[in-house]
């Protein structure tokens, strides 16, 4: 038994897995240190999500670089390695196109930046708070609770609009009110309205601007500018107080009507009243 | 004054009116419950009134510390600056030297302990319409306030939740100077009081042309508040150097 302890201890492969053992057991965890202290000093420069990358592309590097050394400890020679690698790669490269196009256009997402994690973005159809931007995806959460992961790919072939990128926007309001009224008056009121409205901002200047002769209203819209996070309370409050003013400075707001005409439009409609016939 | 310290007994509910605002304030066995409402009142000022509120206020609670029964109603600035617009077009002469005053609503600082520690909340006395300072790409959000401008302080209303601000500007260019807009930092601002009325630091302005850059200065209370004492410190006291650092933050922190 102990004869066959020491041929082992004495083999040159025990040195080499005791090499190996030790090289991973260090390295490893020192590994994992550097890129957590790494990204923590990114942070203060860039963005989470460019600290984030930074911290994993050093751990995944370091990783790749000890199992070259692991390799070379265990005798394996590395140009035959690299050669049959070489094959895999282009292999791998055929097979996953889809995927490598993702992980470039990720690259191409993070670089460019038109989005960072937190921001809240429109991709077609689709509206959410960005979770994270991710090498092949991006992960979205939407106002109604949903995840929704949208590839990278899609991301960059499609236009994306950015809601939240600058500090203020501006809502822009329909208003439809019936021919009779006087504009003038009508854009007035809405001024006045945008004015006392806490939310809205005094400065940008609201905006009235009477659109277009519609086929049943005439067409104005009121364009106010707001925080960011008063998105809600301003089209809430804004909406209930056009509603409000309207009704009570008597201006009728416009609905779609059809008129119908028996050929000339000054003549009424004729109307024949029928008695419901006895049973 | 209204800010003085009230000692509360348990159970006790009482009230207080800053201009419209309106609050009443219950100290029940282990909580402070506070109820706000503006009214369209200006004038009122009520201190410590044993008054119950008008049914359907919402009360807001804190639980509070076993022996603190000292309740404080301060009076600060608005937690935001103020973004000023004169009512009608005002312009400085070149080589001109002068002064307008701007009234600024208070804001109240609901605090509890005899030192007014404890904050519980500050509540703005009149809610002011926001307004944006900037471009709209990078810019900071203010409050929005009109003023007449007036050249002596005579003319200022005298209300209980105004806080009077003189303005110093000083044209040093060769043109003339349209007073458009004009952001008061008010959290670098002090609060005084001279038994008549608040009064904020004084701002002084040196427009040195377009191509020159402004600088901007705070002084202590102005000459017409006499001997006002500074009933709150400002939110944010000024550094010094800090306007140096970034021109780009000097130039948007006071612009005529």
């Amino acid at each position: 038994m102990m004869e066959f302890l020491s041929s082992i201890v004495q083999s040159p492969r025990f040195y080499a897995l005791l090499r190996v053992a030790i090289l991973l057991v260090i390295t490893l965890p020192l590994l994992h240190l550097a890129s957590v202290a790494i990204r923590r000093f990114a942070k203060r420069h860039v963005n989470e999500q460019s600290a984030m990358l930074i911290g994993k592309g050093i751990f995944y590097s370091g990783c790749v670089l000890l199992v070259v050394v692991i390799m070379q400890n265990l005798g394996f020679k590395l140009t035959a390695i690299l050669g049959a690698a070489g094959i895999l790669g282009v292999a791998i490269g055929f097979a996953s196109q889809t995927s490598l196009s993702n992980i470039i256009s990720g690259i191409f997402l993070i670089w460019e930046r038109p989005f960072e994690a937190g921001d809240m973005i429109k991709v077609g159809d689709t509206q959410g708070v960005v979770l994270s931007i991710d090498l092949l995806s991006v992960k979205l959460r939407t106002t109604d609770n949903r995840y929704i992961r949208v590839p990278n790919e899609s991301l960059i072939k499609s236009q994306v609009i950015n809601i939240t990128r600058f500090p203020i926007r501006r809502m822009d309001i329909d208003v439809g009110v019936a021919y009779k009224e006087d504009v003038g008056r009508v854009m007035q009121i809405l001024t006045e309205i945008a004015d006392k409205n806490p939310f809205a901002l005094d400065e940008p200047r609201p905006l009235v601007l009477f659109k277009d002769f519609g086929d049943s209203a005439l067409e104005l819209m009121l364009g106010v500018w707001f925080s960011k996070t008063d998105f809600l309370n301003l089209k809430n409050s804004i909406m209930r107080e056009i509603k409000e003013r309207f009704d009570a400075e008597g201006i009728e707001i416009a609905f779609p009507h059809i008129s119908v005409y028996t050929g000339t439009a000054s003549e009424p409609f004729p109307v024949r009243v029928v008695e419901e016939s006895k049973k | 004054m209204f800010w003085e310290p009230v000692a509360f007994k348990e159970d006790d509910c009482l009230h207080w009116q800053v201009g419209p605002c309106k609050l009443w304030v219950k100290r029940t066995e282990d909580e402070w419950q506070v109820a706000v409402q503006r009214g369209a009142s200006e004038n009122g000022l009520t201190v410590a009134d044993t008054q119950e509120p008008p049914s359907g206020v919402t009360w807001t609670r804190w639980a509070a510390i076993n022996d603190d029964y000292i309740f404080r109603l301060l009076p600060v600035m608005p937690d935001r600056p103020a973004l000023v617009r004169p009512e009608s077009p005002f312009t400085f002469p070149p080589q001109s030297n002068l002064h307008f005053y701007v009234s600024i609503p208070i804001w109240l600082r609901l605090a509890t302990g005899a030192n007014g520690g404890n904050v519980l909340r500050d509540e703005a006395v009149v809610v002011l319409s926001n307004s944006w300072f900037g471009d709209p790409m990078e810019g900071r959000l203010c409050y929005a306030l009109k003023t007449t401008a007036r050249r002596s302080s005579r003319f200022l209303r005298i209300l209980p939740h105004l806080a009077a601000c003189r303005v110093h500007i000083k044209n040093r260019s060769e043109k003339m100077l349209a007073f458009e807009r004009l952001c008061i930092h008010t959290a670098h601002l002090c609060l005084y009081h001279d038994d008549k009325r608040f009064w904020t630091n004084q701002i002084d302005v040196t427009y040195g042309g377009e191509s020159q850059p402004d600088s901007i200065a705070f002084a202590g209370a102005p000459k017409p508040a006499g001997q006002a004492n500074v009933i709150t410190e400002a939110r944010e006291p000024v550094k010094k150097g800090l306007f140096q650092k970034s021109f780009s933050d000097f130039k948007a922190f006071v612009r005529i």
